[in-house]
């Protein structure tokens, strides 16, 4: 079961363009999107599902920034859901939020490597490492971005706000499944999530058991398809 | 011909340093915009890949060589006294030959890359040298991106098709955009020294939790004793070039150039290539 809580990317938000102003064209160059979050949310499995989602649609690459960065590179190969010539590290020397915001060479460098590969038409995916609710992506480095947040994280992080729930083009709540368990109001969490949003998409997901992947899917396939018409 | 400054004079090296042009130099405005190019060069803020370096400082900590303050500015000071010296010899090399020969961009691609070349030769390990031409282009996208005007001099396509900066060692990019920028070579040095002692400490701080502000204290102690002995060496180094470059015909010989290095540098490099659980890019 997922909920698709929010999707209307006709929003002030917009499908097209790349964020702020100053943002890169993506004429010429596979499409980018950041998948950012607090640590154990469920981003790398939801890079991973994405992968085998799209990987017949498109042609895919990966950039991980874990902390320990060949872990989830390592994890994303051992799944066998790309290539491992499509999947790069990017050491970020403890500092992962510096590494898509502020000062973001090396990863340019890597996404750069990967267009390459991938191809004007492709899609990569910048998979962050595990930070705080204020760490986003620099639209610098890329066209759109996913915050992941999971309801065994406290369902009052919706509400707390912080730039990767309130800026982000699409807020994914992962783990819903948990729920009952953890003793999460996910509807508090979802309806809090939209308050702060200001129309901005959000998607509920338990993406271990495959549920509501497909409707990231296809957000991350529509955003593409807006930004080159 | 470019004046290379007053040789061993290192109080007045930035109004005196090599220029684009020789009226610049004399400049005050064009002074207070190669201040303000030094300063943004080396804030931590600059998006030039610092962050993700630790220069063998987390190898460093892996070994136990390095446990508190007192270790860590000892580690610094081995760079101080020995990478330093060739650090600020090639970076004051590459501002002199970007400044006296950007209008032959031939002649400057080929001595970008003998300079190049001998840098190479004075890094044993090959990590290391991968992480210095890794640094070297993350320096210049920023460098590029920032200043896109004077770094244009050496950006389009040279004769032989190449980019006359891309793919070189860390100081050969900031030595030859420091030139492009008006910066002189002395200055440009303190900024090879600050980045060769500032960055294993500011890894340090983050690896072993060390007080910020004694870390930086300790950072200005390093600089302050070591900048004049560094400032000195970019002074001798960029006449040097300049008195070679001005004989025509003569091949340009770098084997003045500092051979001093720390072997332990280069077994960190080594060893921290092959590590598995890194945090840092070195």
């Amino acid at each position: 079961m997922h909920r698709d809580v929010v999707v209307d990317g006709d929003r002030a938000v917009g499908l097209t363009g790349g964020g702020p102003s100053g943002s890169p064209s993506p004429e010429g160059r596979a499409f980018r999107v950041g998948i950012g979050g607090p640590v154990g949310s469920g981003k790398t499995a939801l890079v991973a599902a994405l992968c085998a989602e799209l990987k017949d649609v498109v042609s895919l690459g990966v950039v991980t920034n874990d902390i320990y960065t060949t872990e989830d590179a390592d994890t994303l190969r051992r799944l066998g859901v790309l290539d491992a010539e499509r999947i790069k590290a990017v050491r970020t020397g403890c500092c992962p939020h510096t590494a898509i915001r502020d000062d973001i060479g090396a990863n340019l460098e890597a996404v750069e490597e990967l267009d390459e590969l991938v191809g004007e038409d492709g899609l990569v995916l910048v998979e962050s490492g595990g930070d705080n609710l204020t760490a986003t992506f620099s639209y610098g480095l890329i066209d759109k971005q996913i915050f992941v947040l999971d309801v065994a994280g406290g369902d009052k992080v919706a509400r707390k706000g912080g730039p990767g729930v309130t800026r982000s083009d699409l807020l994914v709540v992962n783990k819903v499944d948990l729920a009952p368990l953890v003793g999460a109001d996910v509807e508090r969490m979802l309806s809090d999530a939209v308050a702060v949003r200001g129309g901005r998409p959000v998607l509920a997901t338990t993406v271990r058991c495959g549920d509501g992947v497909d409707a990231v899917a296809g957000w991350v396939m529509a955003v593409r398809q807006a930004a080159r018409c | 011909m470019i004046d290379a400054g007053p040789v061993g004079d290192v109080g007045d090296t930035t109004s005196a340093g090599v220029g684009l042009d020789d009226t610049a130099s004399d400049d005050t405005a064009s002074d207070s915009t190669a201040s303000a190019v030094l300063i943004m060069l080396t804030d931590g803020r600059f998006p030039s890949g610092g962050h993700a370096y630790s220069a063998g400082m987390e190898q460093a900590v892996t070994w136990g060589d390095v446990v508190d303050l007192a270790t860590a500015e000892a580690f610094a000071i081995g760079r101080a006294t020995t990478s330093s010296m060739a650090a600020a010899q090639v970076t004051a090399a590459a501002a002199t030959v970007v400044a006296t020969a950007s209008s032959d961009l031939a002649k400057t691609g080929d001595l970008l890359d003998s300079l190049d070349a001998e840098t190479d030769a004075r890094m044993a390990s090959a990590p290391a040298r991968q992480v210095s031409r890794q640094q070297g282009r993350r320096w210049l996208r920023a460098v590029r991106g920032v200043w896109p005007e004077p770094l244009a001099r050496l950006s389009r396509p040279g004769p032989a098709g190449r980019d006359m900066m891309g793919g070189r060692h860390g100081w050969v990019v900031v030595g030859a955009a420091t030139g492009l920028l008006g910066v002189g070579p002395a200055d440009a040095a303190t900024v090879a020294l600050y980045e060769l002692v500032g960055t294993p400490m500011w890894a340090a701080v983050r690896l072993l939790g060390l007080d910020p502000v004694a870390t930086a204290g300790a950072v200005a102690r390093l600089v302050a004793g070591h900048e004049p002995s560094v400032r000195r060496l970019a002074v001798t180094a960029a006449h040097e070039t300049a008195q070679r470059l001005s004989v025509p015909g003569r091949p340009v010989d770098w084997s003045w150039i500092s051979w001093s290095t720390a072997p332990m540098s280069d077994l960190a490099a080594e060893a921290h290539q092959r590590r598995e659980e890194r945090l840092f890019a070195s």
